[in-house]
């Protein structure tokens, strides 16, 4: 499973992707591949990944990651302020692991 | 207040998103933020070049003019490497031919560029003064490069032509009509008004535009703006920073050029490391000691948890736990102070500079440099480490009674379950 996650600078997002890839481990969970990039980059590497996760501080651009996603035919989910606030991992591996599974 | 909050959400969201989105403006915040790696480079060298502690100069006074060569190669040509990066960006937005429309730019940036008495490009240009003339015309030679190719009037080679080939001769035409342009504006300008095009742009663009964007109340509404995005819960910085950061950049890079100089007093308190070291220490909204006060005053469970949480992230200037978690973002209680905190901090810190209390910055350091370090770091004045020390404290003081309603009703909350 890849997931992408996608914030202004990749900064914030980075201290999540870390958290996941615990929780991942912890689940035993394999093949699993988290990484954070800027949403400026987002065109260039989205092919390589199965999802998309986005920061809330960047949902201005929902619209945007939106129409890509769909030309892509890939999926995408706006994660929560409060689970990106509390930087909870394994909340936002099962919001990534349900948009795979619950589709476009 | 949930009338306002919905305001924001509905009318102000939308316009900032599209602002920073808008073609022009992000290209040439892309074109000028590639600069970037030079800018960090420079001012390391700036920074061994002329270093703050007295003893040390001693021993580097005799290397200085050979460093000199560096900081000119670095921040002397952020103009001349913006003219080209701008226009990669901005043919990249177009998807047209990103390499032909950078090294045409480039040409035609030279063309108008004064030559130095004895044939030398003059560096006094290639700088950051450079800056406003390189954003003209590369908008100009793609814009030029796009209509062509939009109108199919490109020198087309038949197929088994290699594609490098291809695109060189593609770029034939548009090139000719963006160079002949920028020479004949910089020729009639020279022969009418005796000013090159450089010149020109900035007495009526580029100095009307930095007086305004290098005043306090500019600043004061642009923290103010940063502010209220991320009370809809927008990276408010990323926005604003990307409308005033090439002009912000602008600044540093005169600080710098005059710290090279020898000058004692630099000329700009306004830059781009007094927004990003100095307004946003520890995050949007001066955070830090709003997470030491979740983690040592507040009663609720769920805010201790949310300072721990932050507390790593915010030394290194990284606050989003504490505007999501917090949260601060929709909070009508907790935005008050978020808006007031950095305006405080904005003023003190400039006034600070103004009375040359506290030195002006001239070194661009990554903005996730630790306070304290940074502040010594990018100006070189250890005074700056205690003036973030106090920005922390006036904006702890601001924060503290709302903090206390807040954890009142966080923890009515927690025995209510």
């Amino acid at each position: 499973m890849r997931i992408l996650l996608i914030c202004a600078a990749g900064m914030s997002t980075s201290l999540l992707v870390e958290k996941m890839k615990k929780e991942g481990e912890k689940r035993g969970m394999q093949d699993l591949y988290i990484k954070a990039e800027t949403v400026d980059d987002l065109e260039k590497v989205i092919d390589d990944y199965d999802v998309v996760l986005l920061g809330p501080q960047i949902r201005y651009k929902e619209k945007y990651v939106a129409d890509l996603t769909k030309e892509k035919n890939k999926a995408y989910r706006v994660i929560p302020p409060h689970i990106y606030g509390m930087v909870d991992g394994a909340k936002t591996l099962d919001l990534a692991i349900e948009a795979i599974k619950g589709g476009k | 207040m949930e009338a306002f909050i919905s305001f924001l959400e509905n009318h102000f969201m939308p316009i900032a998103g599209k602002i920073a989105e808008q073609r022009h403006l992000k290209s040439i915040r892309d074109g000028v933020v590639s600069t970037m790696p030079l800018l960090l480079l420079g001012s390391l060298i700036l920074i061994i070049a002329y270093p703050p502690i007295s003893s040390l100069e001693a021993l580097v006074r005799p290397y200085v003019d050979d460093l000199s060569k560096i900081v000119n190669a670095t921040f002397g040509i952020i103009g001349l490497v913006a003219s080209f990066s701008i226009a990669y960006s901005l043919a990249g937005s177009y998807k047209i031919d990103q390499l032909a429309a950078g090294i045409l730019s480039l040409s035609a940036f030279l063309i108008v560029v004064p030559i130095t008495e004895d044939g030398g490009i003059s560096l006094t240009w290639t700088g950051s003064r450079g800056l406003f003339v390189a954003m003209i015309i590369a908008i100009i030679t793609v814009e030029i490069q796009r209509k062509f190719v939009e109108k199919n009037l490109i020198i087309r080679m038949p197929e088994g032509v290699p594609p490098s080939v291809a695109r060189s001769f593609a770029a034939l035409i548009p090139g000719f009509m963006s160079l002949l342009l920028v020479w004949s504006v910089n020729t009639l300008l020279l022969k009418t008004l005796n000013l090159s095009l450089p010149e020109f742009i900035n007495k009526v663009v580029a100095v009307p535009l930095m007086n305004i964007g290098g005043s306090l109340p500019a600043m004061l509404l642009a923290v103010f703006v940063v502010q209220l995005l991320w009370t809809v819960g927008i990276h408010g910085a990323a926005v604003v920073e990307g409308i005033l950061g090439p002009l912000w950049i602008a600044f540093a890079e005169q600080n710098a050029a005059a710290r090279a100089a020898g000058e004692a007093v630099l000329p700009n308190i306004i830059s781009m490391q007094f927004f990003q070291i100095f307004v946003q220490s520890t995050g949007s909204g001066v955070t830090l000691p709003l997470v030491l006060l979740m983690l040592f005053a507040a009663r609720s469970k769920q805010l201790k948890a949310v300072g721990k949480a932050a507390l790593g992230p915010g030394i290194f200037n990284i606050n989003e736990p504490v505007t999501f978690g917090l949260p601060i973002v929709m909070n009508p209680i907790m935005i008050i102070p978020f808006i007031l905190a950095p305006l405080a901090v904005t003023l003190i810190t400039y006034f600070a500079m103004a009375i040359n209390l506290v030195a002006r910055p001239y070194a661009i350091i990554p903005w996730t440099t630790p306070m304290i370090l940074s502040g010594f770091l990018t100006t070189g004045d250890w005074k700056a480490g205690v003036l973030q020390i106090i920005n922390v404290l006036v904006a702890g003081a601001i924060y503290y009674p709302f903090l206390k309603l807040w954890d009142r009703n966080k923890l009515e909350e927690e025995r209510d379950i």
